[in-house]
């Protein structure tokens, strides 16, 4: 368009140029015929006035008037100037000659023959003179009429002079369409590059198409206003999700990820293969799941995890509006939290059903036992029996005794709230516990360490209480008996501002990684059959969560474990609040 | 010599128990339910009923209502014997009507604190 504009400039250009040309030849050429034809007139009129004054003086001549005819004489000369002025060279001697007469004439005695003899000279020279000079007149206005313009001459130079004329306008025109161009140039960068429009760009007739522009402008500056905001919600909502979602290409490579993705598995990971970088952070899941997610074209859901974590993942195919594959979309749910309340649910379940279960069996153990338990006492001490005898069946009531104390913790454990909540101090239950237990655990030879630093109290069954210790400790006396080289039980209480906190240590082996976390499930027991209930450790569980407590294992640095028991601490005050209320 | 009655549908821990009653010193009379029991002391004068609490054919805390219509003196003659776990409606029951509570398998000491 530019380039159109330039060559038609040009050619504009070149036409005017030559138009003015033409125009001022033609020009010149007509003040030529003027110059012409005016000095043909002024030498006409200066002839007529000469001849005027010559006809003049011979009339007067005649009547003796002599001032009159001096006169005359003078005016001649005077008229004869303006002809010497274009004939007064040498080669015009006609009219030095009619000079050199008025001077002859001036000088004769006016009335004398020589005086009428150089005037009637005078007048056959001007006679001569004048013929000359009517030639000389038609010669130069022939000659200007050769100078003067044709019709066609006069129609084209005013064509030319249009011509021009329109050159300069078009001229005109071109700078400010040129002008309006650039501005136009100018509107589309600032369009483009978000500027304001220029304002050469709303001047009269192009203010239309300022206006168009104007609009234009606004019109996507909405448009970009709408895109930007979708594709900001769009973004907000792909990282607010908790959900890890990654999309990747056909061939596995990750294209974007969401803030969840990223907090997980770290930053940079354009262009990494996703099936690799899941399976370098759980490495004993199934690998290239989005490979053939997106070889299968069909969605995909499965659970893969680590020792800490477990993620429920669903991997879908990436479809264009064609509906044809494009890559695959990894969505990760962490569901270790779940799992765990799962877990414990389940470990709840096996409580409750536990409960149901002894409940149910209790009444049914309990008539066969009351007649082992009856008749063996009433026989062990029958004299009438052999000594051997009544010791032995003395061993038969003391064990029936020992089932049915089993059965009433059992029936206890059952129980879903703690019968009788008191205040009680922790210390007081360890040692009146210890106060059954320490003689046999210092005849094993165990070292018994106690740290009782608690100095406040809790709300809870003092029985339930006792009882966990006496589980604890037995349990810990058991381990170090078994296992233990160095033979130690360290008990220890302490407190802080909301919680009572009780541990039991022992030297005893400690529990194996596979134990530890399933340790407090009913019947779960690494001890042979027949030495233990399995239930110890699971009622221990009951009665401290039934107190609103926690308990929990680990193995300590001294080869043994460690149970850490924490309940809440009981307040004064907010019993009297109670109470008030 | 003082009388008891033992009502239980099992005959082994009749049996158990009567001999340590009598052991005691007691007269014993045995019966396998309560209907037959309530039936018994109508007839006769005890001095102490021991009834259990599951049978087939009466609870023991139905037992104890039967009886409590028959004569309001023989709350304070009758001893729950269980084995089982009393669900706190139950034992709430048998509490208000201030009923001892002999628990299974049972010891001569139990028996004995349980009367004195």
């Amino acid at each position: 368009m530019r380039k159109y504009l330039n060559l038609q400039m040009a050619i504009f250009i070149i036409i005017s140029v030559l138009g003015v040309s033409i125009s001022f030849y033609y020009m010149h050429k007509e003040l030529d015929y003027i110059d012409l034809l005016s000095q043909a007139m002024e030498s006409l009129r200066a002839r007529t006035e000469l001849k005027t004054e010559i006809e003049a003086l011979t009339r007067v001549s005649t009547l003796d008037r002599k001032e009159e005819a001096l006169s005359l004489i003078s005016r001649m000369e005077d008229s004869l100037k303006v002809c010497t002025g274009c004939h007064g060279k040498g080669h015009h001697s006609s009219v030095a000659e009619i000079k050199n007469v008025i001077l002859d004439l001036k000088d004769r005695s006016f009335g004398s023959a020589q005086y009428y003899k150089t005037l009637e000279r005078l007048v056959s020279l001007y006679e001569e003179a004048s013929q000359r000079g009517d030639m000389l007149i038609n010669k130069r206005i022939a000659r200007a009429e050769a100078l003067s313009l044709t019709l066609w001459e006069i129609f084209s130079a005013i064509l030319l002079g249009l011509l021009f004329v329109l050159v300069l306008f078009s001229l005109y025109l071109n700078r400010r369409a040129k002008r309006h161009m650039e501005g136009i140039l100018e509107a589309v960068t600032a369009l483009t590059e978000e500027e304001d429009l220029p304002d050469a760009l709303f001047q009269d007739e192009f203010r239309k198409i300022g206006d168009a522009f104007k609009n234009l402008q606004q019109e996507l500056r909405i448009k970009e206003e709408k895109l930007r905001n979708w594709a900001d919600n769009w973004q907000l909502t792909f990282d607010t999700v908790e959900e890890m979602i990654a999309l990747s290409d056909l061939e596995g490579r990750i294209l974007m990820y969401n803030r969840a993705f990223r907090d997980r598995f770290g930053d940079s990971l354009e262009g990494q293969d996703i099936d690799e970088l899941i399976g370098r952070h759980f490495p004993d899941n199934r690998k290239s799941l989005i490979r053939e997610c997106i070889r299968t074209e069909k969605t995909h859901k499965e659970e893969i995890g680590n020792s800490e974590q477990t993620i429920e993942i669903s991997i879908y195919p990436l479809k264009n509006r064609e509906g044809k594959t494009v890559g695959g979309i990894w969505i990760g749910h962490d569901i270790t939290v779940q799992k765990e309340l799962e877990q414990r649910a389940l470990h709840s379940e096996k409580m409750v059903a536990l409960g149901e279960l002894v409940a149910g069996i209790a009444h049914e153990i309990n008539n066969p036992l009351s007649v082992v338990v009856g008749y063996s006492e009433m026989l062990y001490s029958d004299s009438a029996l052999p000594r051997q005898y009544q010791r032995r069946l003395e061993k038969v009531y003391q064990s029936a005794l020992r089932a049915s104390n089993i059965i009433k913790v059992l029936l206890e454990f059952s129980r879903k709230k703690p019968a009788r909540l008191i205040p009680c101090d922790i210390n007081e239950q360890i040692n009146r516990t210890l106060g059954i237990m320490e003689y046999e655990i210092r005849a094993d030879g165990i070292e018994l360490n106690k740290e009782l630093s608690s100095e406040r109290l809790i709300l809870a069954d003092p029985i339930q209480i006792g009882q966990i210790f006496v589980n604890l400790i037995k349990n810990a006396h058991d381990a170090v008996i078994e296992n233990g080289s160095t033979k130690e039980i360290h008990i220890k209480t302490f407190h802080d501002r909301d919680y009572v906190y009780a541990q039991v240590a022992d030297t005893g082996g400690g529990i194996s990684k596979k134990h530890l976390h399933r340790i407090f499930e009913p019947f779960y027991t690494t001890k042979d059959v027949g030495v233990g209930t399995g239930l110890g450790l699971s009622i221990t569980y009951s009665i401290v969560k039934a107190h609103g407590g926690d308990i929990e294992v680990e193995n300590n640095n001294r080869g043994g474990a460690t149970f850490k028991l924490r309940f809440p601490q009981y307040r004064e005050e907010v019993r009297e609040d109670i109470d008030e209320s | 010599m003082k009388r008891a009655i033992v009502i239980d549908d099992d005959t082994d821990v009749r049996e158990v128990l009567s001999m340590y009653l009598e052991m005691m010193g007691f007269s014993v009379d045995t019966l396998r339910g309560g209907r037959l029991g309530i039936e018994k002391i109508k007839e006769c004068e005890y001095d102490y009923i021991f009834c259990d609490l599951k049978m087939p054919d009466m609870k023991g805390d139905e037992v104890l209502r039967e009886l409590e219509r028959v004569d309001k003196g023989l709350i304070s003659r009758f001893i729950l014997v269980t084995g089982a776990m009393i669900d706190e409606k139950t034992e709430g029951f048998f509490h208000s009507k201030g009923v001892r509570i002999l628990k299974k398998p049972f010891t001569l000491n139990d028996i004995e604190s349980i009367l004195h």
